[in-house]
């Protein structure tokens, strides 16, 4: 196994019960899936137990990979699965919006812009966090499609045929969707005053 | 071809150019497009925005604890599966052909049955009629045998088809070594076969066994469909013992009993009752699978 094994290839070897398999594609994957959910959800705590169970499901559903299909694809449409059933849950036992994303971003300064934390400035730093838990409100905020879109193409690089094999839907719509996401969150953001900390 | 759709379509190429470089062709007209309109120069630069705010937001990474249990659980997952996968090596073994094998042999035994049944038989009409109780069992094994071999991947062989098969080889082999064994002689001898007797008439005590025969392995099929022999090993293990002590140990029934249109209803009702236990067996598989599923 070296770093230039396909994702593909790793998956047949963990098929077939390879553990330095497994934890290979866990080592280039375990940080993706975690801010994928983290970044979806908006709330650290359920992001960390859905992280657990994603990597649960992935080896429960290991059998049925097909060796044909994209691994990061299939990996990524497991996760949207298991997000959009936990989201659907959460419809039916609300918590209160604001906790999560409090809790999400309080503290975090792998969120703050780098330029805000080199310019020491008390009040940039503060600025910049607002905006920070702005935008990440809004990007939790938005209709499931257009974040997971936007999430799986701004962060994880995803093409958008790809993404659109994750949500079943068309290439076109999954570019539909990042585009309404984007003028979405530039709208909600402008609306809340806060588009201008980051610039 | 409209403005509108025109730029609907240019929209899509100004979303892809944000993370990837389009082709050659398609910047040449995406540009070209955007030196005369000046609605997608505007959404080019709020797009452009809106994708550069999320360069602020830092990476997100797992915490160190959560990042290790969860690829622990896995790990250990994986060991205990390699250690089952030893175990279970046997239930693997051609699944398919046995289940082809466990069909054409059945078919067989049932078209025997039926031609001396029609031609004429020289056994006694309740060894016939014990036989035929005997084919439903196996059929009913065979049909859940089958249906596990050729639908979930070949892992869901339930445990009363696995007995029906080899209940059958235990049969045979009995039948030739011990014909005296009357089994079913002892029954209509015991208390309660008297008592069905005195109930029900002569062959009564014979009505019952025949319905209860047909609709025992079913019954199992239902109540154990779908759970692994490695899954459940001890209470799977207990079932298989004891139904092939039952359907190996009364082996003839040499004892004339009157081949009644009782019977005959009590063989086709076990019949049925059976299968329809063997069919909710293999609802409880199917359903099972389902709940597993994760792709949707």
């Amino acid at each position: 196994m070296t770093e230039d094994t396909s994702d593909e290839i790793l998956m047949a070897a963990y098929q077939a019960g390879n553990q330095e398999a497994f934890g290979e594609l866990f080592d280039r994957y375990a940080g993706r899936i975690y801010g994928f959910v983290v970044r979806r959800l908006g709330d650290v705590s359920t992001a960390e137990d859905l992280y657990q169970e994603a990597f649960l499901r992935l080896h429960r559903a290991k059998d049925s990979y097909d060796p044909e299909r994209p691994f990061r694809t299939w990996l990524f449409t497991i996760v949207h699965n298991l997000v959009t059933d936990t989201l659907r849950n959460r419809k039916r036992s609300p918590t209160r919006d604001s906790e999560r994303v409090q809790l999400t971003l309080a503290g975090d300064e792998g969120n703050i812009p780098k330029a805000a934390i080199n310019d020491q400035s008390p009040e940039r730093l503060l600025a910049a966090r607002e905006s920070t838990c702005a935008l990440s409100r809004v990007l939790s905020a938005l209709p499931p499609d257009e974040a997971t879109v936007l999430i799986l193409a701004r962060f994880e690089g995803l093409a958008y045929d790809e993404i659109g094999s994750v949500i079943g839907r068309s290439t076109a719509a999954a570019k539909q969707l990042a585009y309404r996401a984007l003028k979405r969150v530039r709208a909600e953001l402008i609306a809340s005053g806060h588009a201008e900390g980051f610039r | 071809m409209t403005k509108n759709y025109t730029c609907a379509g240019y929209q899509e190429w100004l979303v892809e150019s944000l993370n990837a470089p389009l082709s050659d062709d398609a910047q040449t007209l995406l540009t070209r497009h955007l030196e005369t309109c000046a609605a997608c120069v505007a959404s080019s630069t709020e797009l452009r925005e809106s994708w550069d705010l999320f360069g602020n937001l830092g990476a997100v990474k797992p915490p160190t604890d959560v990042r290790e249990r969860t690829r622990r659980a896995v790990l250990e997952l994986m060991v205990g599966e390699k250690a089952n996968a030893t175990r279970r090596k046997w239930h693997e073994v051609a699944s398919t052909p046995l289940a082809v094998a466990s069909a054409l042999l059945v078919a067989g035994a049932t078209l025997s049955l039926l031609s001396g049944l029609i031609w004429g038989s020289t056994l006694p009409q309740g060894h016939v009629f014990f036989c035929a109780a005997m084919y439903t069992g196996l059929l009913v094994g065979a049909f859940s045998w089958i249906y596990g071999a050729t639908t979930v991947n070949g892992v869901h062989l339930d445990v009363a088809a696995r007995i029906g098969v080899l209940s059958l080889a235990i049969t045979v082999a009995a039948i030739t070594a011990c014909p005296q064994f009357q089994v079913l002689a002892l029954w209509d001898s015991s208390a309660l076969g008297r008592f069905f007797t005195a109930r029900l008439g002569a062959g009564g005590s014979s009505l019952v066994f025949g319905f209860g025969y047909g609709l025992f392995p079913g019954f199992l099929a239902a109540l154990f469909g779908g759970n692994l022999l490695a899954e459940r090993p001890v209470a799977n293990s207990f079932v298989t013992g004891a139904v092939v002590f039952l359907l190996a140990s009364p082996v003839i029934y040499l004892q004339s009993a009157p081949f009644t249109s009782g019977v005959v209803v009590s063989w086709i009702t076990g019949t049925a009752v059976g299968a329809l236990c063997g069919v909710l067996g293999a609802v409880r598989v199917r359903q099972r699978v389902a709940d597993a599923s994760v792709l949707g």
